[in-house]
């Protein structure tokens, strides 16, 4: 399996702790960094990511749209118009299904577009399926 | 002197009348807009109630869960038993929320009318049900030809519940019937659906078609009590009206109207 990081994008405490959970439960051992704003989000990135000296670009990016400063739907944008991040994965995460949440999520560039169940059993199903298709699966781009 | 009187009186008389008009116009006007903001504000309210809810919602669920999952082995029967009435309550909590969700979604809609058969469209919901529900022997008289001048994606909802029920409450009949069909009422073509079903009394009825008002107890009859909620919006949302006939044990009947020049 692919051992690069998940980024996760999730403000909310318990959120991030459940979705820890369940990538456990799932089995799926890539290192987690969480960023719990959209700023924070894109300065890991940007600032952080593809430095000899600092982290490699994650292998897929988990994103919540509802988020203080910068929002997921920016975070989005942004990620996907630049050149060293826009072939990562991006998987939206959220409690929405507004039609234009998912309509704009898509037009932005999302790869896949998941409304958290509320059943926790579902949540982890829903975890398992995402990890193992975006991390052993899908092919990714190795020019990132 | 006279004369000025009969000649200025009428004259000053009617122009009262029509500043009296216009005000009242004016006020209408203004009526109609303030509830068109008000109800959009009730919309948005309950959509983003909805949406803001779900995430504690999913934290409760989440964390019974994994209470009961990771503690397995030292929790005791009965705590087990309390963690999964948790999950259950708040599954149910998750369903009414969903359903104000999809009430909020109803009223937001922009209606797209356009002639809709709805003879063939009752069938179509009949068979879903048929296929959902193989062992269930029901007997659906349809009238062919039956037309209204409305929403498609909206008329199916509403049709889909009026029918959904009428199968649901027939479910303990030896012989169940189904009877859609239309009448004249009033010089208007009125819809029906008819059922042998439950029936109930409509002394308690009052708030039928309010949301989440149930006539039956949920271990008889399952559900949350929004349909007619739903079926009663969309028919409004088209200028018509929604009434029932009914009696305990002798089914019920459904009447409907849809104005399409509205």
């Amino acid at each position: 399996m692919n051992k690069k990081k998940i980024l996760l994008v999730e403000d909310n405490p318990s959120d991030i702790e459940l979705t820890t959970r369940a990538l456990e439960k799932s089995k799926i051992s890539n290192s987690l960094v969480v960023k719990e704003d959209g700023a924070e989000a894109l300065k890991y990135l940007f600032e952080e990511c593809g430095k000899a000296d600092y982290d490699d670009y994650p292998a897929l990016i988990l994103l919540d749209l509802k988020l203080p400063v910068v929002d997921g739907m920016e975070v989005l944008k942004q990620v996907k118009a630049d050149d060293r991040t826009k072939r990562i994965p991006v998987v939206v995460l959220t409690t929405s299904s507004e039609e234009d949440d998912i309509d704009n999520s898509y037009d932005l560039g999302a790869n896949a577009y998941i409304r958290k169940p509320v059943d926790n059993d579902r949540f982890i199903v829903a975890i398992n399926y995402l990890g193992l298709f975006w991390l052993l699966v899908n092919e990714p781009s190795y020019r990132y | 002197m006279l004369k000025s009187i009969t000649l200025h009186k009428p004259k000053k008389a009617v122009v009262t009348i029509i500043d009296r008009i216009e005000e009242l116009e004016r006020k209408n006007n203004e009526l109609s807009l303030q509830l068109e903001q008000a109800n959009k504000e009730m919309e948005a309210f309950a959509y983003s109630v909805s949406h803001d809810l779900r995430s504690p919602l999913r934290g409760i669920d989440g964390w019974s869960q994994a209470l009961s999952e990771d503690f397995e082995d030292s929790l005791e029967e009965k705590a087990k038993i309390y963690l999964s009435r948790i999950r259950y309550e708040t599954m149910r909590m998750h369903e009414l929320i969903e359903a104000l969700l999809k009430l909020s979604r109803l009223s937001r809609r922009v209606l797209e009318r356009e002639r809709i058969d709805i003879s063939s469209m009752a069938e179509f919901v009949v068979e879903r049900l048929r296929e959902h529900n193989p062992q269930r022997r029901v007997i659906v008289v349809i009238e062919p030809g039956l037309t209204v001048f409305a929403d498609r994606f909206l008329m199916d909802i509403a049709l889909s519940n009026l029918i959904g029920n009428a199968w649901k409450f027939t479910e303990k009949k030896e012989l169940a019937q189904i009877e859609i069909g239309s009448t004249f009422y009033d010089n208007e073509r009125v819809f029906y659906i008819r059922d042998n079903g439950a029936g109930f009394n409509l002394a308690y009825a009052k708030k039928l078609f309010g949301a989440f008002q149930r006539m039956h107890k949920p271990n008889e009859y399952p559900g949350i009590g929004i349909g007619l909620a739903m079926v009663q919006r969309i028919i409004l949302r088209h200028g018509g009206n929604v009434w029932v006939e009914t009696e305990v044990d002798k089914g019920a009947t459904f009447y409907w109207v849809i104005r399409s020049n509205v």
